[in-house]
């Protein structure tokens, strides 16, 4: 049977849900730090209050200079970790899994650690280029964004009264 | 005379009763019933006969009015009485706490409709998807020319 490819509603709505998980969580993670810092190691929240420290052993002042960093870090760090942890742990972002979309290479085989990393620099690369990357989803016959193209993946339909399943066929 | 014929017809009367019912006591007389019953059986006038009877009672407004009568005095009754207001409230009781001692199945029932919710909820976002991706790709397909 062939399989669904999942199209510009579809991906966008995924993208849409995994925009709103990623922003709760990046939100929790900034706020979460600093409140553990503060009321396990009493850290004060205000970096003005942190002192100066001027040797390496001072671990608690250089601790309360580094939460400045968490947010940042994170907004950084977070969006990577989470698409290709989900990628190559599960097929798909937990908003791909709310559309029933699963992420496999173009032999509908699943994909792994390296061509998640190459699919999400190349998307990083349709991102920058003002979403130009994603426009060949409209008139791709297999519905593959620019970044699909060329990692070798496609996005599927996986639910339960879609048509199609992976492992169905290898075409 | 005509107290001498009245007297006649009398005793005929009597004389019929008492023969009757000699005749009633004998076997011969329950003999004679059963080949009765039978011999309207086979004739089918009996079940003719019982089904006009139902059929007149059916469409009688008399015996619908007279059993919604009977039907009001009974809940009327059951409403006023205290022994089945008592016999409710004990089942009730019994029936919370047979729930409260056995949670399992009304759990496994609420998470399962729940879940069922869930997934009715998901099945259609992700049928108006596929919809909605399938309109968009005929709106490109318009708009460049394609087929």
């Amino acid at each position: 049977m062939t399989p669904i490819y999942g199209g510009a509603v579809s991906r966008g709505l995924a993208l849409i849900a995994d925009t709103v998980v990623l922003a709760v969580v990046l939100a929790g993670t900034s706020w979460v730090v600093p409140q553990l810092a503060y009321f396990l190691l009493f850290l004060p929240l205000d970096p003005a209050r942190c002192g100066t420290a001027t040797d390496w052993w001072q671990v608690r002042i250089h601790l309360c200079h580094a939460l400045h960093w968490v947010a940042p870090v994170s907004a950084l760090a977070l969006p990577p970790l989470y698409r290709v942890g989900f990628w190559t742990v599960a097929g798909r972002t937990p908003g791909m899994a709310l559309l029933g979309l699963r992420l496999l290479r173009t032999d509908l085989q699943p994909i792994g650690f390296s061509t998640a990393i190459r699919r999400w620099v190349l998307r990083l690369g349709s991102i920058l280029a003002l979403g130009l990357g994603f426009v060949p989803v409209l008139f791709s016959a297999r519905r593959q964004a620019f970044h699909d193209r060329l990692a070798g993946t496609v996005v599927v339909h996986d639910w339960a009264t879609a048509t199609w399943h992976p492992g169905e066929d290898s075409r | 005379m005509f107290h001498r014929g009245t007297e006649r017809a009398g005793l005929t009367t009597q004389l019929a009763d008492a023969v009757l019912r000699r005749l009633l006591e004998t076997e011969v007389a329950d003999v004679l019933i059963d080949r009765v019953i039978q011999a309207l059986m086979r004739s089918g006038e009996l079940e003719r006969l019982i089904a006009k009877v139902v059929v007149d009672f059916e469409a009688s407004p008399i015996l619908d009015s007279l059993v919604d009568r009977q039907i009001e005095r009974v809940l009327l009754e059951l409403r006023r009485s205290e022994a089945l207001q008592l016999l409710i409230q004990k089942q009730a009781g019994d029936y919370l706490v047979h729930l409260g001692e056995h949670p399992a199945p009304v759990q496994r029932l609420i998470q399962e409709q729940s879940r069922g919710v869930v997934e009715e909820f998901l099945e259609s976002l992700r049928a108006r998807a596929l919809a909605g991706d399938d309109t968009v790709d005929r709106w490109v397909r318009r708009a460049t020319g394609r087929s």
